[in-house]
């Protein structure tokens, strides 16, 4: 069990409604005209694939149905925070998990979370 | 085509719709109701009813700017507003969901759902879609003392009456389908799910309230 936090509809829900789309907050070029096929092959497919802190679109798929930006960590799954897209979010250095956040078999409710990790 | 032909044969349509809908229309459940209904408990012993909301007009109404204008032209129509977050808001036959922060799901009595619709769509004042989807959902109500535990056995959303209460709206998966479900009551539950995965939800649902000897019945449509 595993429960994301969305942003738009508030309150954390099961990660089977959920679909992550890769790596967030890449702006698209505002001159594509001007850049070269290795820029955009470089914009369109190359991606990190970090180990660590990390920042990922997921979709509420079975649920609003809105993309959101998610900022976890892949070697623990923990996700520090969830917010909307177009916002951005400064985490810092050594980041816990927030009230919009998770980490792996937590109770509903995030005020299980400090619970779970004093534990 | 140009508009008035348009009109014309809309018109055509809803006039089908409000004159033939009881004799004409026949729900995506249709193929199942002998079926069901020859093996309908009248026992006693039954703590879950399970039922078709048959035929029931569905508009999807989308704005974002322009959500106070439709809000106060649907009170208008319908006397009711538009919901907040995970709510619903209900008059009579008349019941709007909230969906997603720009999208809401309304019911009405399916000889209503054209009226609506064309009335919200020239009426607002502002940017908004208003679609009648009402052939592509059927509406099923799980009622009795066991119900929540017929769902909870079903969907992986937290069902329990203090995350769920009456009136309250989510979008989720039940038996790995997604559906729309509300909170009528503290033992009543309204499913909204696709019409083709309606008859695959209703056999599930059949099957988790075998055990509380699970009251089925498909009205005639």
């Amino acid at each position: 069990m595993f429960l994301i936090h969305c942003p738009y509809c508030g309150e954390h829900r099961e990660e089977e409604e959920f679909h992550a789309t890769g790596q967030a907050h890449l702006p698209r070029p505002l001159d594509p005209d001007s850049m070269t096929d290795e820029e955009w092959g470089h914009w369109l497919y190359y991606r990190k694939n970090t180990r660590g802190v990390h920042r990922e679109m997921w979709v509420h798929a079975a649920g609003c149905r809105k993309f959101f930006n998610v900022a976890r960590n892949t070697q623990t799954y923990e996700i520090y925070a969830t917010y909307k897209s177009g916002e951005t979010l400064d985490l810092p250095e050594n980041p816990t998990v927030t009230e919009t956040g998770s980490i792996l078999n937590m109770a509903h409710g995030a005020s299980d979370i400090t619970k779970e990790q004093s534990s | 085509m140009s508009n008035s032909n348009n009109t014309v044969i809309m018109n055509l349509v809803a006039n089908a719709t409000a004159t033939n809908a009881c004799n004409a229309a026949h729900t995506p459940m249709e193929h199942m109701r002998d079926a069901v209904n020859a093996q309908a408990k009248k026992g006693a012993g039954s703590s879950v009813a399970l039922t078709e909301q048959a035929l029931c007009g569905l508009v999807v109404l989308r704005a974002n700017d322009a959500k106070d204008a439709l809000s106060k032209v649907l009170n208008k129509a319908a006397n009711i507003h538009l919901p907040d977050r995970l709510q619903s808001a209900e008059n009579g036959d008349y019941c709007a969901r909230w969906m997603t922060p720009d999208e809401w799901l309304l019911s009405c009595p399916i000889n209503q759902a054209f009226e609506l619709e064309t009335s919200l769509r020239s009426e607002v004042d502002g940017h908004i879609a208003v679609v009648n989807v009402s052939g592509g959902f059927s509406v099923f109500k799980l009622s009795g003392a066991d119900a929540r535990n017929v769902l909870r056995k079903s969907s992986v959303y937290d069902v329990n009456p203090e995350n769920f209460p009456e009136g309250k709206v989510v979008n989720t998966l039940l038996a790995k389908s997604q559906v729309t479900l509300r909170a009528l009551a503290d033992d009543a539950f309204e499913i909204i799910v696709r019409r083709s995965f309606a008859d695959y939800v209703w056999l599930w649902l059949q099957r988790a309230g075998s055990e509380y000897d699970i009251q089925l019945s498909l009205l005639d449509s």
